[in-house]
C-alpha cells in the first residue's frame, strides 16, 4: 500500500505544481498586474488602480479592439460558412473514403501556421503566382495589390483557422444520428425544414466549439497582419505585443489581456450551456 | 445535379487548403529565383539550405527544443494523466480545469504572461524558458490524449490482473503502460510538432542568444522572400505531414 | 473447518451501508450462490473474499487464516469476473498464463498446464487467438480457464453468465456444474438470476440490503422460504390476505378470501394475526364447476391461458377481485385443460402445500 501511496504522490504532485507554476501564478499575474501603474524601470507598481482598463475605452484605443473584434467576427462568419456545408458533406461521405478526408483535413490543421501565411505570401505579392498568372493571360496589364489589404489579412485568417472550424463541426455531425433526419421526412418536413428543425440544433455545440476555436485565434494572430496586411491593420494579439515589447506598458497589455480572456470565458459559457442542453438531446432512448 | 454541387464545393476548399501550400513546394524546387517565371527543376535551394550556417543552427536549436520538451512533456503528461483517472485528490477538478485552459487559452496571453514571470523571477530568456513554456503548452494535449485511453479501460481488468497474483509494479507494466502506449506515442509525436511550429508563444520566451527556426522564418520573410525559405517550409510541412499521419493512425488505435 | 469464514462483516461506499453485519460460513468444496437483486451487496460479498475490497469492520478468514488485510495479489482465490476483464493486448495463451508467470513458474510447465486448462473448458487450438476474435461464450471460457488455471482454493464467479444469449447460458450452466464436479474446488457464484441459483447451487444465500435473508438449499429457498422477501423473490408466488381465527395444538383455522381453512401452524401463529399465505402456481388445483364451489374452494373465472408446450398457465380472477396464477401439466390424454374464457371455476390447494409466513 505504501509504494502504492508513494508512486500516486509523486505523479500528482509534479503535474499539480508545473500547473500551478507555469499556468496559474502567471495567469493571476496578468490579472493582477493589469490593476497596477506602469513603471519604467519595474514595469509595473502600485498605487492598484483602474485606470488601465478605462484606458482602453479610450476611443483609439476602442477602435483598435472594435476593430480587431471585427476582423474576428468576420472571419468566424466567413469560416463557419465555408465550413458548415464542407463537414456537412464530410459526415454523410461514404465510410471507406471518410478516413482519408479527414486526415486531409488534419494535416493543415496541425501544420506550422506561420507557414501557412507565408505560403499566401508567395501567392499573392506584386511579382507571385496570382499576379504573374494575370498579366500571362492578359487579364490585367499591371499587378494587382492583393498583398497589405484588408483583403489579404482575411485570407489570411481564414486560411489559417478553418480547419479549426471543420474538426469540431465535422465531429458533432458525424454522430448525429441519421434516424432523426429520417423521422422528420416520414413525419412530413421538408429538406429546408429538417434543416433548420432537426439538423441545426443539433449542431450547435458543435458550432460554438468552431467560433470558439476560431474567434480566439482570429484576435491574437498578430503574424497574419504583420506579414499580409497593410500599416493600419492591428488585430488585438498586435496591440497586447507592442503593449509589452515595444512600449513596455505591462499594466496596460495585461488589461488588454485580461479583456480577451474575458471574451474567452463567455464564450466558454455559452458552450457549456449549448452541450449540456446537446447531451440531454443525445439521452438514448 | 446535387451529387456534383457537394463534389464541387468539397474539391474547392481542399483546394483552398492545399493549393498555396503545393505552390510553394512546386517553387522551392524552382530554378528562378522569383516566382515569375519557371526555370527547371532545381535542388539549388534545398543545398544553399545546408550552407547556411545561421539556418541550420536555428534548426538544430528547434529540434533540440522540441525532442526534450515533447519528452519531457509525455513522460509528465503520462503520469497526470494517470494519476487523474485513478485516483482522487483534492484539486482534481481545478487540475482539471486548468488542462482545458491551457489547451484553449490564446497563444498570446500564454506568451505574455509566462514572460511576465520569467522576467520577475529573474531569468534571462533563452534556452531554459523556452523549454519550459514548451512543456507548459504541450501537457494538456498529451493529458487528455492519455486520459481518455485510459478511460476506455475496463476498470476489472486491473482487479483482474491483481486477482492473479500482480503487484502495483506489475500492473501498471504488464497491463496499462502496454495499452496506453499507442496513446503515449500519439502524444509524444503531437508535442514534438507543436514545439516544433510554434511562433507565437516563442516569440516572447526566448531570447536573442537562442535562435528558433520559425522565429527565423518570420524574421527572414519580413525582410524579404528568399528562395531557401521556400525549401525549408516544404521541409517542414513534409515533416508534419509525416508526424501527423503517425499519430492519426496511432489514435485510430486508440478507437479499437 | 469451512474454507471461507465471514464474520461480522460491514462496508459501506460513500456514506452508503452496503453490507450490515453479516456473517457467513463457506464449506469446502461446495457451489454456494449468493442471490439477490442488484444493490443487495453480493458482488461486495465477493469481492471481500477476493481481497479487492477491505471490510470497514469484521474479519475474513480463508482456510483458517485471518487474511482479512491481506491483498488480493497474496490469496489463493481468483475470480471471473462478469466482463470477463480479459487483457486483451494479449493472445488467449498469454491471458491464461498470466497468473502462472507471475509466479515464476518454467516455461514448459506453463505450456503443459495451459493446454491442459485449454482441453478442460473445451477450447484446444485457440492459444494464439488474439481475444478480440473471439466470441462472447468463447471469451467466457477463457476467463474462467484463466481463473483455474492457477488451481486457487476458491473460485469466485460474478455474474459471468449475465452477457450470453439464453441457449448458450443453459448449456454453460450445465458446463459449470461438470467443472465443479471435476475440479473439486469451491465455488461461489453470484446472481440475480434465480433460475441458475437454484439450478446450479449446493446451498443458496439470498441476500436484500447488504444482510442475508436466508441460508439453504436450494429445495429448503424454494419450498420454506422464511420471508415474504425470498418467497416473492424465488419463484412466482401467490401471496393471500389471511388472518388466524383459532389454533387447536399444532393446526390452526384461517379466514382467507371469504373462506375458512384448517392447516399446519408451523410458525407458532396466535389468533387474531394477520399472515401471509403463500402458494407456488403448481401448488393450486382448478376444478370446472357449476353453481356453488365446494367448501374450502374459491369461486373464480378463467381470464387467461397460456398454453406452454408442457404446461399450461392459467390467469383466474377470483370473485372477490384478486387474481391468481395457476400451473398444471399437460396430460394428453387429458381433454379437460383447455378452458374457455370466463369458464367458471374451483381454485383449491392441496392441504400442506402452503407456506404461512408473518404479515410484515
Amino acid at each position: 500500500m505504501n509504494e502504492r501511496q508513494g508512486f500516486k504522490f509523486v505523479a500528482v504532485f509534479l503535474n499539480m505544481a508545473w500547473f500551478a507554476v507555469f499556468v496559474l501564478v502567471p495567469g493571476l499575474m496578468v490579472v493582477g498586474i493589469s490593476f497596477m501603474t506602469r513603471d519604467i524601470d519595474t514595469f509595473f507598481d502600485l498605487p492598484i488602480t483602474l485606470a488601465q482598463y478605462r484606458e482602453l475605452l479610450d476611443p483609439v484605443y476602442a477602435r483598435v479592439l472594435s476593430q480587431s473584434f471585427l476582423y474576428a467576427l468576420n472571419t468566424t462568419l466567413l469560416c463557419l460558412f465555408i465550413s458548415y456545408p464542407f463537414a456537412w458533406m464530410l459526415s454523410r461521405s461514404p465510410e471507406h473514403r471518410r478516413p482519408l478526408l479527414l486526415i486531409m483535413v488534419i494535416i493543415p490543421f496541425w501544420t506550422s501556421s506561420l507557414i501557412r501565411t507565408y505560403a499566401l505570401v508567395i501567392l499573392m505579392k506584386a511579382n507571385g503566382i496570382i499576379n504573374t498568372l494575370l498579366m500571362n493571360t492578359g487579364i490585367v496589364s499591371e499587378p494587382v495589390s492583393l498583398l497589405y489589404t484588408d483583403f489579404a489579412v482575411y485570407v489570411g485568417l481564414v486560411y489559417s483557422l478553418l480547419p479549426f472550424m471543420v474538426l469540431p463541426l465535422y465531429a458533432v455531425m458525424e454522430k448525429m444520428d441519421i434516424r432523426l433526419m429520417e423521422a422528420a421526412r416520414d413525419l412530413g418536413a421538408t429538406g429546408f425544414q429538417v434543416f433548420f428543425r432537426v439538423v441545426l440544433p443539433l449542431s450547435l455545440p458543435g458550432v460554438m466549439a468552431g467560433c470558439i476555436m476560431v474567434f480566439l485565434p482570429a484576435m491574437g494572430l498578430f503574424y497574419v497582419p504583420d506579414l499580409l496586411g497593410g500599416a493600419k491593420t492591428m488585430l488585438m494579439g498586435n496591440f497586447i505585443k507592442n503593449q509589452f515589447l515595444t512600449a513596455m506598458n505591462w499594466p496596460f497589455g495585461s488589461a488588454a489581456s485580461v479583456f480577451l480572456l474575458l471574451v474567452m470565458g463567455l464564450m466558454l459559457i455559452v458552450y457549456f450551456i449549448l452541450s449540456r442542453r446537446f447531451n440531454r438531446y443525445q439521452q438514448p432512448l | 445535379m446535387k451529387r456534383w454541387l457537394k463534389i464541387s464545393w468539397v474539391s474547392a476548399v481542399f483546394a483552398f487548403l492545399y493549393g498555396p501550400l503545393l505552390v510553394l513546394m512546386v517553387f522551392s524546387f524552382n530554378q528562378a529565383r522569383h516566382t515569375t517565371s519557371w526555370q527547371g527543376f532545381s535542388l539549388e535551394w534545398y543545398a544553399r539550405l545546408l550552407d547556411n550556417p545561421q539556418l541550420l543552427d536555428a534548426f538544430i536549436n528547434s529540434l533540440t527544443v522540441a525532442l526534450i520538451s515533447s519528452l519531457a512533456a509525455t513522460a509528465l503528461g503520462t503520469l497526470g494523466a494517470f494519476a487523474v483517472s485513478r485516483y482522487r485528490f483534492t484539486g482534481r477538478k481545478l487540475f482539471f480545469g486548468l488542462v482545458y485552459t491551457v489547451m484553449m487559452s490564446p497563444d498570446i496571453v500564454m506568451g505574455i504572461s509566462l514572460l511576465m514571470l520569467f522576467v520577475l523571477a529573474g531569468l534571462t530568456p533563452g534556452f531554459l524558458t523556452l523549454l519550459t513554456a514548451h512543456v507548459t503548452f504541450c501537457l494538456p494535449f498529451v493529458i487528455v490524449l492519455v486520459h481518455a485511453r485510459i478511460s476506455g479501460f475496463d476498470p476489472s481488468m486491473v482487479d483482474a490482473a491483481r486477482d492473479l497474483g500482480a503487484r502495483e509494479h506489475d500492473v501498471f507494466i504488464k497491463i496499462i503502460f502496454p495499452m496506453i502506449l499507442p496513446a503515449v506515442l500519439a502524444g509524444w509525436l503531437l508535442s514534438f510538432t507543436l514545439s516544433l511550429d510554434d511562433v507565437i508563444i516563442s516569440f516572447f520566451v526566448t531570447g536573442p542568444g537562442f535562435e528558433i527556426l520559425p522565429l527565423k522564418i518570420y524574421s527572414m520573410v519580413k525582410l524579404g522572400v528568399t528562395p531557401e525559405v521556400n525549401a525549408l517550409c516544404t521541409l517542414l510541412f513534409l515533416f508534419t505531414l509525416a508526424a501527423v499521419s503517425a499519430a492519426h493512425i496511432l489514435t485510430k488505435e486508440i478507437k479499437k | 473447518m469451512p474454507v471461507v469464514c465471514l464474520q461480522n462483516i460491514s462496508k459501506s461506499f460513500n456514506h452508503q451501508q452496503v453490507i450490515n453485519n453479516l456473517t457467513l460460513d463457506v464449506h469446502k468444496g461446495e457451489f454456494l450462490t449468493l442471490l439477490g437483486p442488484s444493490g443487495c451487496g453480493k458482488t461486495t460479498v465477493l469481492r471481500l473474499i477476493a481481497g479487492l475490497e477491505t471490510c470497514d469492520t469484521g474479519k475474513v478468514f480463508i482456510n483458517g487464516q485471518d487474511q482479512t488485510r491481506l491483498p488480493a495479489c497474496d490469496r489463493d482465490v481468483n475470480t471471473v469476473f462478469q466482463s470477463y476483464a480479459l487483457f486483451p493486448h494479449m493472445n488467449v495463451f498469454d491471458n491464461i498464463a498470466f497468473g502462472l508467470k507471475l509466479k515464476k513458474i518454467n516455461a514448459r510447465q506453463i505450456r503443459e498446464t495451459v493446454g491442459k486448462t485449454l482441453a478442460l473448458v473445451k477450447l484446444e487450438g485457440l492459444e494464439t487467438r488474439p481475444i478480440h476474435q473471439l466470441s462472447g461464450g468463447q471469451q467466457q471460457r477463457v476467463a474462467i480457464a484463466r481463473a483455474i488455471v492457477n488451481q486457487p482454493l476458491i473460485l469466485l464467479l460474478d455474474e459471468p453468465l449475465s452477457a450470453l444469449d439464453h441457449k448458450l447460458r443453459k448449456q454453460m450452466r450445465l458446463d459449470l456444474r461438470h467443472l465443479h464436479r471435476k475440479l473439486g474446488i469451491t465455488f461461489v457464484f453470484v446472481t440475480h438470476d434465480q433460475e441458475e441459483a437454484l439450478t446450479l447451487s449446493d446451498r443458496v444465500v439470498v441476500m436484500n440490503h447488504g444482510t442475508i435473508q436466508q441460508i439453504g438449499t436450494p429445495k429448503d429457498i424454494y419450498e420454506t422460504p422464511v420471508n415474504l422477501f425470498v418467497a416473492d423473490f424465488v419463484g412466482e408466488s401467490n401471496l393471500f390476505d389471511a388472518r388466524v381465527t383459532r389454533t387447536l395444538g399444532t393446526e390452526m383455522e384461517i379466514h382467507l378470501q371469504g373462506i375458512t381453512k384448517t392447516m399446519q401452524n408451523r410458525r407458532n401463529f396466535q389468533p387474531g394475526q394477520t399472515v401471509k399465505v403463500l402458494l407456488r402456481p403448481e401448488d393450486m388445483t382448478v376444478e370446472r364447476f357449476q353453481g356453488q364451489c365446494p367448501a374450502e374452494s374459491l369461486p373464480g373465472r378463467v381470464k387467461e391461458m397460456i398454453y406452454k408446450g408442457t404446461t399450461v398457465d392459467l390467469i383466474i380472477l377470483l370473485d372477490s377481485g384478486k387474481e391468481v396464477f395457476v400451473t398444471e401439466f399437460f396430460n394428453e390424454d387429458d381433454q379437460d385443460i383447455f378452458y374457455d374464457m370466463d369458464e367458471p371455476v374451483c381454485i383449491s390447494w392441496i392441504k400442506g402445500w402452503e407456506v404461512t409466513l408473518a404479515d410484515e
